[in-house]
C-alpha cells in the first residue's frame, strides 16, 4: 500500500508539471527584431548601415575589377581572381564579382526603401535631424542607383520593400534611373544641412557634387557646368596644394575630399576592412636587398597593374602625378638578405636594389647594372603586344599607400578613399564646357587642376590650350588624375569609347570583348530565386 | 553479430542434457565464473575436457565440481564468450574470467528508455560491446563505429544511413545512459562504455521522434555489480609515425629547375644571368650549398600516446558502486603541443526498499590542450635553399623575405601560445519504482554543465600574423543542459501472449552562454591573455546566448504471440522551441512486424540447418529539428560605421534586416521503410543480418534562395526532398573451433545511394552554386571540366583555337563548339563511396589471441585541393611537392607547365582522384598469463602489442594525392585483482 502511495505521488508530481508545458517552449532571446526600425535608435542604425555599404570603396579589390579593370589603363595582376570582368573571359550569369555587386547594391536599395517607407511614422526627438536623414538616404539611394544602371543598364528600379515587387523585378530604362537619381538629389539638396563635420557623411556639398557627376552622365552639360561652379566656389572645398598633400593618409580630413569611404583600424569597430591600398603594389620581398617596409610600396597585393598605355599617358619628367604617384625604384633596405650577387649594393637607403625601367635597355646598360641591382625593363615586363610577362612585377600606383599601418607587414589600414573629390569636379567642369563648345574654359579648368603637379621648369609642356581639348584628351587626363578611383570603366562607357579603347590598349581583354559587354549579365542567383525569371529576363547576348 | 537468444539463466545451443554432475572420488574444485569486468555469468558451464561430465554455475556464477586428478583439464564456456581451458594442478579454487567472443552482443538491446530482448527486436539495430570498443585503441567510439553496417565515419562526422539534410544537421542523436547528451562524443570515456546500440530504422528511431531521423547512438556505460570488489588496471602506451610519402617536396635541384622553368615560360628567365630576378638573395647565396628538408624535419618526429585506467567496483545485493579513473596523454609533433584528457566516472545504485531503487551517476571530463597551428601547408612551400637551423644549431629566423617566418619558430610558447581547457559533467540521478507486478515507473534527471576556456597569445614571429603588436584573445563558454524524463513501463505475459507498453514524458533544455575578448599590444608579454583590461589598443568583446527547449511524449507498445509473431507500435509527439508557435508540435508514428520463423516446427523439421531465423519489416516517420535557435525570427546584421572628424574617428552602430523571418517553419520529416532478416545456421556457427531500407526526407529545412531584389538572399523554408536507399549485411562465423584453437571471422557490407530528388524549386534540376543536382548526393558532388591531358607542342594549332598554348591543361570540349565555357563542365563524381566493407578476424590459440581488422571504401571520388589551388597559386615563388610538370623537354600529360605570375587555367581538372582504399586498421597480438601461474592472486593478466593503421592501399596515394596518415605502435596490459 505504501509503495502505491509513494508511486502515485511521484507520478502525480511528474505529470502535474506538464500543464505548464506550452509556455515552456517559448523562445528566450535577447536580440532586437525588425520592429526596432520604427524607433529613432533603430532608424539611425539603418541609415548608418547604408554608409557601411560604401566601404566597397577601398574595402574590396573587386570594385577595382569592375570599375578600373576591363578598360584601357589597368590590367589584371597576378593575384586577381576577376578574369570574367577584367578580361571579359567567360563573363556570364555565374560570374562571382558581378553577382556580389548585384546583391550588394540591391540590398542597399531595399534598405533605402525600408527607411523611406517607415519615415512618415518614425519618431525623432529633433525633426530637423529626421529631415536631414531623409536627405542622406535620398543621396545614398541615388548613388546606388547610379552604380546599378551603369553596370546593368535598363534593369529593375526598386520602388518599395514589397516582396512581390522584388520577386518580379520588372525592368525600367536607364532614363528612368536618371530621372529618379536627379529628382532624389535635387530634393536632398533642399533638406540636407549645408555642412557636416563628419567626413564620410552626406551633406549638401556631397549631394551637389554627386548631382554634378550625375548631370554629366545624363548629358545635362549646362547644369553640370553650373553645379560644378557652385561646388567649387560655395562649399569651402579647395584643391590640395600638392599631389603628396592630397594623398597624405595622415591627414584624413583634407579640403579636397568631398565624400569618402571611411575605415577604422580599431578592432572594436571592424579593423581590417580596408584592402585596396595594396591592390596596385607588386611584391618586392623576393628580390635581393629589399623588403616590405612602411614607406615602401611593395606589400604584394598584385591585384591590378598598369597597362603599357597607362604608362604612356604620362610625361614622366614634367608630370608630378607620375613621379609622386608611382614607384619604380626601391632602395637597399634589407641587410639581413644575402646580397653577395650584387657586390655594389652596400649603403642602406642609398644604393638601389630593384629598378623597373620604363624604357628598353641596351646590352651595355644591362651589363653595367648587373653588379648593382635587379633590373627589369619594358621588354622584361611586357611582350610586344603589351601582355605582361610577369604580373607580379610592375610599376606601382602609390596614391592609396598607407604608411600609418601599425607595422611593416600589418594589413590593418584605416586609410580613407575618396568617392568624390574636388579634382574630379574640375574635370567635370572642363568636360561640360567642352561639350558646350567652350574649349577655352575647359582648358582653364584643366590648367587650374594641373598647377600643383607641374615639375619646375616644365610649365610649357604641362599647360594646355583650347586646341588641345577633345574627349580623348579629357579621358586621358582623367586617366592620369583619377587612376584607380573607381570610374574608368564608366567614363569610357559614357563617352562611347569603351570598345575602341579596350581593343586598342588592353591586350588581355581585346580578343574577348563584344558589343554586349557594355552592360553586365544579370546573375543566375537572381533568376534562381524568382518565381518567373521572364519578368526580368537576361540582358541581351548573355 | 550473434543472434541467438539467451534469457538469463538458460542456455541455448549448449549440450545441457549431456551435463551430469559426476560423483566419484577425486579433487573438489570450486570457483567463480565471470566476465572480464567481474560480471557474473550465471549458467556458464564447466566440463572436464574429453568427457561430457561437468556442471553449471549458479546464479552468482559459483560452481563446484569433482575432478579425477591433477591433470584434469577443465573447459569453461558460456554463450557469447570464448572458452577457456585450465589445468587443475594443485588449485582448489579456480576463478575464471571469460572473454567475450567477437561481435557478441549482449542478449539485451538498449533502446534508451528501455531495454529489449534481442529476440524481441523488430527494428534495425546494430550493437556492440567492450570487445569491439577495446579492439582498436582510440580516443572515442568513432573508431569502433567504422565498419558497422549502416554507419559511415568520415573525419569527425558520423552518418547513419546516408546524409539527408541539406542545411539542418545530419549528426545522429547521442543517448547516454538513457538521456539525450549534447556534450560531444569526445567527452565520454571510451574505456567506460559497456555497449553501444545504433538505432537505424524508423521503428527504433521514432522513439526519438523529431531528433531521430539521423539515427540514434545509444551508449550504455559500465555499472557496479553485485559481488566481491574488483580492481583493474588497464594501460597502453605507444608512438605514432607518419606515412607521408606523397608529401614529397622538391629538393634544392628540383626547386631551382622548376623555378627557372616557371620564369622561362613567362619570358623572364633565359639563363643563369637572370637568376637574381627569380631567387631571393639568400637563396642565390645558398645555391648548390643548402638542401633543407622541411617536411621531413617535421614528420620524422613521432607522436606519443598513453592511457591509464583504474577501475574499482563492488556491490552487495542492495548497494552497488563503481569508480573509474582514466588519464590520457597525446603529444603532438610540435614540441610543447599536447592534448590530455582526464575522466572520472562514478556510479552508485541502492535498493531503498523492495519496490524502490535509486541511483546517482557522475561522469566528469576535463581536457587540457596546448594547441599549435598546423604547419604543413607552410612546410611544403618552404625553400629548400634556406636552412632550417643555423650552423650553431639555433633556429634560423632569416627566411630571406620578411613575410616568411620559420614554421618551427611557432614551437616556442613565446611566439605562439594557445591553451584550451574543457570541462563536462554528466550528473544523473534516478528513482525506480516497482509499482505492481510488471508495472514500473522510472524518473531520470540529468544535468550537464560544460565549461570551455580558451586563451591565445601570438606575435608576428608566427607565420599567420604580421602585425608588430602582439595579439591576445580569450574565450569562455558555459553550457547548462538539463534533461528530465519519466518512464512508465508495463510488461505482462499471459499464456502465449506477451505485451510491453511504454509511456514517456520528457523535457530538454539546452543552453549556452559565450563570452570572448581580444586585444592587441600586450606590452608585458608575460601576462599572455590575462590582465587584458590593462591593454589600451584595439579591444574587442563578444558575448552570446542561445537556448532551446523541447517537450516530448512517447508511447510504445510491443506485442508478441508465442515468441513468434511480434508487432511494435511507436509514436512520439514533440514540441520544439526553435520552431514557430503554430508549427512547433508534431507527431511521429511508426510500426513494425517480425516473425521468428525458426520457432515454427515446419521450419525446424524441414530445414534443420537453420538454427535461427527472424524476418522483420518496419515503416515510420522521424524528424529533424537541427536548426539553430531563433531561425524563425529572422536576424539583423550588425556592424559599425566610421566617419572622420578633425579630432579623430567617430563610430555609429549600424543595423539592417539580415534573414527574413519565417514564422511558418516546421519539422523536416523522414519516412523510412526497412526489411530485415536475422539468421543463424549450423547451430549458429554462422550468423548474420541483412537489411534493406529506403528513406525519403521531405520538407527539408532549407535555405530557399531569394533574389536580393526582394531584400533578402534567402529564407528558411521547408522545401525539397532527398532519398537514401541501402543494403546492409553483417555475417559472423566460427571458422575453426578445434581444441584450443578457435578462429572467428566477421564481415560487413554496406551500400547507400543518396539522392536529391527535389530542390527548393520543383522546376530546377540543379543548383550549381550550391552543388545540388537531382539524382546526385546531397553534398560532395564534383562538377567540373574533365582533363584530357596537357596540350603538347605538336598540338599548338588546335590549342590556339581554344586560346591556349602547349603546356597548359587540356580539357574536354564536351559540346564540341570549339570553345571552353561553363557548358563543358560535367559531373566528375562525388565523395560518397558506392560501398563499404569490413572484416574482423580473431584467433585464439592457447593463451594467445591474435586479431586484425580491415575496412574498405570503394567508388568515391576525392579532390586534391593542393594541386588544384595551392600549387598554381604558388608557382614561381614557392616550393611545391614534386609535381610531374610539363616542359617542352618533358611532354607529360599530368600537370601543366608552371608559368610564373600567370593564372594557370583548369587546374582543378587535374586534381580528381579515385578514393578507393583498403585499410588494415589494426593488428593485435595478446598473451594472457595462465591462471595457474598467477596463483589466483591476480584474476587476470594480459599483455598485448597492437599496431593501428599498419597498412593502407589507396588509389589517391597511387596517383600522388597529397595526404598522410599515421601508424601507431602500441603496447598495453590488462590487469585485474
Amino acid at each position: 500500500m505504501k509503495k502505491l502511495l509513494y508511486s502515485a505521488l511521484v507520478i502525480a508530481f511528474t505529470f502535474g508539471t506538464i500543464r505548464c508545458s506550452e509556455s515552456y517552449l517559448d523562445e528566450e532571446s535577447y536580440g532586437p527584431t525588425v520592429a526596432v526600425f520604427e524607433t529613432e535608435e533603430g532608424s539611425e542604425s539603418l541609415v548608418h548601415l547604408l554608409y557601411k555599404k560604401l566601404n566597397v570603396y577601398g574595402g574590396t579589390f573587386s570594385l577595382g575589377f569592375i570599375t578600373e579593370n576591363g578598360a584601357d589603363t589597368w590590367l589584371r595582376g597576378k593575384n586577381s581572381a576577376g578574369t570574367p570582368v577584367t578580361d571579359y573571359l567567360g563573363l556570364d550569369a555565374n560570374s562571382a564579382d558581378v553577382a556580389w555587386y548585384w546583391n550588394h547594391f540591391y540590398k542597399a536599395l531595399w534598405n533605402c526603401n525600408l527607411f523611406l517607407e517607415t519615415y512618415p511614422d518614425m519618431s525623432y526627438r529633433d525633426p530637423k535631424v529626421k529631415e536631414g536623414r531623409k536627405g542622406e538616404v535620398l543621396t545614398l539611394q541615388a548613388f546606388f542607383l547610379w552604380h546599378v544602371t551603369e553596370q546593368w543598364g535598363d534593369t529593375y528600379l526598386p520602388t518599395s520593400t514589397d516582396v512581390e515587387e522584388g520577386l518580379r523585378a520588372e525592368r525600367s530604362t536607364r532614363e528612368d534611373f536618371y530621372t529618379k537619381i536627379i529628382a532624389n538629389l535635387e530634393e536632398a539638396i533642399t533638406i540636407l544641412p549645408p555642412k557636416t563635420n563628419e567626413l564620410g557623411r552626406v551633406d549638401q556639398g556631397v549631394a551637389k557634387a554627386l548631382l554634378t557627376r550625375m548631370y554629366l552622365y545624363h548629358g545635362d552639360w549646362q547644369k553640370a557646368a553650373d553645379m560644378a561652379e557652385d561646388v567649387i566656389k560655395n562649399h569651402g572645398y579647395d584643391l590640395e596644394p600638392s599631389w603628396t598633400a592630397l594623398w597624405d593618409e595622415t591627414r584624413k580630413v583634407n579640403k579636397e575630399f568631398i565624400w569618402t569611404a571611411e575605415f577604422s583600424d580599431d578592432d572594436a569597430f571592424g579593423a581590417g576592412g580596408s584592402w585596396y591600398w595594396q591592390a596596385y603594389a607588386m611584391h618586392i620581398d623576393r628580390f635581393a636587398g629589399v623588403k616590405t617596409e612602411l614607406g615602401y610600396t611593395g606589400f604584394g597585393g598584385c591585384q591590378i597593374m598598369p597597362s603599357k598605355y597607362y604608362i604612356s599617358l604620362f610625361n614622366q619628367e614634367a608630370d608630378l602625378r607620375w613621379s609622386q604617384g608611382h614607384q619604380w625604384v626601391w632602395l637597399y633596405n634589407d641587410p639581413t638578405d644575402d646580397t653577395s650577387v650584387f657586390p655594389e649594393m652596400k649603403t642602406l637607403y642609398s644604393d638601389t636594389a630593384l629598378y623597373l625601367y620604363t624604357g628598353v635597355l641596351t646590352a651595355g646598360q644591362r651589363a653595367a647594372m648587373a653588379p648593382k641591382y635587379t633590373v627589369f625593363d619594358m621588354s622584361d615586363m611586357y611582350d610586344a603586344a603589351g601582355v605582361p610577362k610577369d604580373r607580379g612585377t610592375f610599376v606601382g600606383l602609390t596614391k592609396f599607400d598607407d604608411q600609418t599601418r601599425p607595422s611593416d607587414l600589418s594589413n590593418i589600414s584605416a586609410r580613407n578613399y575618396p568617392i568624390i573629390r574636388l579634382g574630379e569636379i574640375y574635370l567635370i567642369a572642363a568636360e561640360a564646357h567642352l561639350r558646350l563648345g567652350a574649349a577655352g574654359t575647359a582648358a582653364e579648368y584643366i590648367n587650374d587642376l594641373r598647377a600643383r603637379v607641374i615639375a619646375p621648369g616644365h610649365e610649357a609642356e604641362m599647360t594646355v590650350s583650347d586646341a588641345d581639348m577633345s574627349i580623348d584628351f579629357i579621358l586621358d587626363e582623367r586617366g592620369r588624375e583619377l587612376g584607380g578611383e573607381f570610374q574608368r570603366w564608366y567614363d569610357l562607357k559614357r563617352t562611347g569609347k569603351l570598345l575602341e579603347r579596350v581593343r586598342a590598349y588592353n591586350p588581355d581583354a581585346a580578343p574577348n570583348i563584344q558589343d554586349h559587354h557594355l552592360v553586365r549579365p544579370i546573375p543566375q542567383l537572381q533568376f534562381d530565386g524568382m518565381p518567373d525569371p521572364e519578368t526580368l529576363g537576361q540582358n541581351p547576348e548573355y | 553479430m550473434l543472434l541467438f537468444t539467451v534469457a538469463p539463466g538458460s542456455v541455448i545451443g549448449a549440450p545441457r542434457a549431456a551435463i551430469a554432475a559426476d560423483v566419484q572420488d577425486g579433487i573438489v574444485v570450486r570457483g567463480r565464473i565471470t566476465s572480464p569486468d567481474g560480471e557474473v555469468l550465471p549458467g556458464s558451464n564447466v566440463v572436464i575436457k574429453g568427457t561430457s561430465q561437468g556442471t553449471m554455475a549458479d546464479a552468482e556464477g559459483n560452481y563446484t565440481l569433482t575432478v579425477p586428478d591433477k591433470n584434469t583439464v577443465l573447459v569453461f564456456s558460456f554463450v557469447g564468450y570464448l572458452s577457456e581451458e585450465v589445468v587443475v594442478g594443485d588449485q582448489e579454487v579456480i576463478n575464471i574470467a571469460l572473454n567475450p567472443s567477437l561481435e557478441t552482443l549482449s542478449e539485451i538491446v538498449v533502446m534508451g528508455y528501455q531495454t529489449v530482448k534481442k529476440s524481441d527486436v523488430t527494428g534495425a539495430v546494430s550493437s556492440f560491446g567492450t570487445d569491439r570498443l577495446m579492439r582498436i585503441p582510440a580516443n572515442d567510439i568513432r573508431a569502433a563505429l567504422i565498419g558497422v553496417p549502416g554507419v559511415r565515419v568520415s573525419g569527425n562526422d558520423i552518418r547513419v544511413r546516408g546524409t539527408r539534410s541539406v542545411r539542418a544537421g545530419n549528426d545522429p542523436l547521442i543517448i547516454l545512459d538513457g538521456m539525450p547528451y549534447y556534450g560531444g562524443l569526445n567527452t565520454i570515456d571510451p574505456t567506460d562504455i559497456a555497449s553501444v546500440d545504433v538505432l537505424k530504422d524508423a521503428s527504433s528511431t521514432s522513439l526519438y521522434g523529431a531528433q531521430g531521423a539521423n539515427g540514434v547512438i545509444v551508449i550504455t556505460t559500465k555499472q557496479g555489480k553485485e559481488g566481491k570488489t574488483v580492481v583493474s588496471y588497464d594501460m597502453f602506451t605507444g608512438i605514432g609515425k607518419a606515412n607521408y610519402h606523397t608529401y614529397d617536396p622538391m629538393n634544392a635541384d628540383q626547386y631551382v629547375a622548376m623555378k627557372r622553368e616557371a620564369y622561362r615560360a613567362a619570358g623572364t628567365w633565359s639563363s643563369v644571368e637572370d637568376d637574381p630576378k627569380i631567387f631571393l638573395g639568400t637563396e642565390l647565396a645558398n645555391l648548390g650549398k643548402v638542401d633543407a628538408d622541411w617536411v621531413g624535419e617535421y614528420f620524422e618526429r613521432p607522436t606519443h600516446w598513453t592511457s591509464h585506467t583504474v577501475t574499482v567496483s563492488s556491490g552487495t545485493p542492495t548497494t552497488q558502486y563503481k569508480i573509474q579513473l582514466n588519464a590520457r596523454n597525446n603529444d603532438a609533433r610540435f614540441d610543447g603541443a599536447y592534448s590530455n584528457q582526464y575522466y572520472v566516472n562514478m556510479n552508485l545504485d541502492h535498493q531503498v526498499a523492495k519496490f524502490m531503487k535509486v541511483g546517482l551517476a557522475a561522469r566528469l571530463y576535463y581536457s587540457r590542450e596546448k594547441a599549435k597551428p598546423d604547419p604543413l601547408p607552410l612546410l611544403l612551400q618552404m625553400s629548400p635553399l634556406i636552412p632550417i637551423y643555423n650552423e650553431d644549431g639555433s633556429l634560423n629566423n632569416d627566411m630571406g623575405d620578411p613575410i616568411v617566418k620559420n614554421p618551427f619558430a611557432t614551437e616556442s610558447n613565446d611566439v605562439y601560445d594557445e591553451r584550451r581547457e574543457s570541462w563536462r559533467a554528466f550528473l544523473k540521478g534516478y528513482a525506480l519504482f516497482d509499482i505492481t507486478k510488471g508495472l514500473t515507473f522510472r524518473t531520470n534527471f540529468s544535468y550537464n554543465p560544460g565549461f570551455y576556456a580558451m586563451g591565445q597569445y601570438y606575435d608576428q614571429r608566427w607565420w599567420g600574423y604580421n602585425d608588430a603588436r602582439n595579439w591576445v584573445s580569450t574565450q569562455n563558454n558555459r553550457n547548462a543542459d538539463y534533461m528530465w524524463n519519466n518512464v512508465l513501463n508495463y510488461k505482462k505475459t499471459f499464456g502465449k501472449h506477451a505485451i510491453d507498453v511504454l509511456g514517456v514524458y520528457e523535457i530538454q533544455n539546452v543552453e549556452a552562454i559565450n563570452n570572448s575578448a581580444s586585444a592587441r599590444d600586450q606590452v608585458l608579454a608575460g601576462y599572455k591573455w590575462f590582465n587584458m583590461g590593462a591593454l589600451s589598443d584595439s579591444k574587442t568583446l563578444g558575448s552570446a546566448f542561445t537556448r532551446t527547449q523541447m517537450i516530448s511524449y512517447v508511447g510504445r507498445a510491443h506485442y508478441s504471440y508465442n515468441d513468434r509473431y511480434m508487432a511494435t507500435v511507436t509514436f512520439r509527439q514533440d514540441g520544439a522551441s526553435q520552431l514557430s508557435k503554430d508549427q512547433r508540435w508534431d507527431f511521429f508514428p511508426s510500426f513494425a512486424l517480425a516473425w521468428r520463423a525458426s520457432e515454427e516446427t515446419f521450419v525446424q523439421e524441414n530445414v534443420p540447418v537453420i538454427s535461427d531465423l527472424k524476418l522483420r519489416a518496419s515503416y515510420g516517420v522521424s524528424g529533424n529539428r537541427s536548426i539553430g535557435a531563433y531561425a524563425t525570427r529572422g536576424a539583423l546584421n550588425v556592424s559599425f560605421v566610421t566617419f572622420n572628424t578633425e579630432s579623430g574617428e567617430v563610430h555609429y552602430p549600424g543595423l539592417e534586416p539580415g534573414i527574413r523571418p519565417t514564422p511558418d517553419l516546421t519539422w523536416e520529416k523522414t519516412k523510412s521503410l526497412d526489411f530485415g532478416i536475422d539468421f543463424g545456421l549450423f547451430d549458429n556457427r554462422i550468423t548474420g543480418t541483412i537489411d534493406y531500407y529506403k528513406s525519403k526526407t521531405s520538407d527539408l529545412l532549407n535555405e530557399r534562395k531569394l533574389p536580393y531584389t526582394s531584400g533578402f538572399d534567402k529564407a528558411w523554408e521547408n522545401v525539397g526532398r532527398t532519398q537514401n536507399t541501402g543494403l546492409e549485411i553483417a555475417l559472423n562465423a566460427v571458422a575453426v573451433d578445434k581444441g584450443s584453437f578457435r578462429w572467428t571471422v566477421g564481415a560487413t557490407y554496406y551500400r547507400n545511394k543518396e539522392e536529391m530528388i527535389e530542390l527548393y524549386d520543383p522546376r530546377l534540376d540543379k543548383d550549381i552554386n550550391n552543388g545540388w543536382w537531382i539524382g546526385q548526393p546531397v553534398s560532395g558532388v564534383r562538377f567540373d571540366y574533365k582533363q584530357a591531358g596537357i596540350w603538347q607542342t605538336d598540338e599548338a594549332d588546335v590549342a590556339a583555337i581554344y586560346g591556349q598554348k602547349p603546356g597548359e591543361v587540356k580539357v574536354v570540349d564536351m559540346n564540341g563548339d570549339a570553345k571552353i565555357d561553363g557548358d563543358d563542365r560535367v559531373i566528375i563524381g562525388n565523395g560518397r563511396p558506392k560501398w563499404m566493407g569490413s572484416i574482423q578476424s580473431t584467433i585464439n590459440w592457447k593463451n594467445f589471441d591474435f586479431t586484425f581488422d580491415m575496412y574498405a571504401e570503394i567508388g568515391a571520388l576525392t579532390f586534391d585541393s593542393y594541386k588544384a589551388t595551392t600549387w598554381p597559386g604558388q608557382v614561381g615563388r614557392w616550393n611545391t611537392v614534386n609535381v610531374d610538370y610539363w616542359t617542352p623537354e618533358n611532354p607529360t600529360n599530368r600537370s601543366p607547365r608552371p608559368v610564373a605570375g600567370q593564372t594557370m587555367r583548369y587546374m582543378s581538372a587535374t586534381a580528381y582522384h579515385s578514393n578507393d582504399y583498403i585499410d588494415l586498421r589494426n593488428i593485435t597480438v595478446g598473451y594472457t598469463v595462465n591462471n595457474a601461474l598467477l596463483k589466483n592472486a591476480i584474476s587476470k593478466l594480459r599483455v598485448y602489442a597492437t599496431v593501428n593503421a599498419p597498412f593502407r592501399y589507396w588509389d589517391y596515394w597511387r596517383e600522388d594525392g597529397i595526404q598522410f596518415n599515421e601508424t601507431q605502435y602500441i603496447m598495453g596490459l590488462n590487469f585485474q585483482l
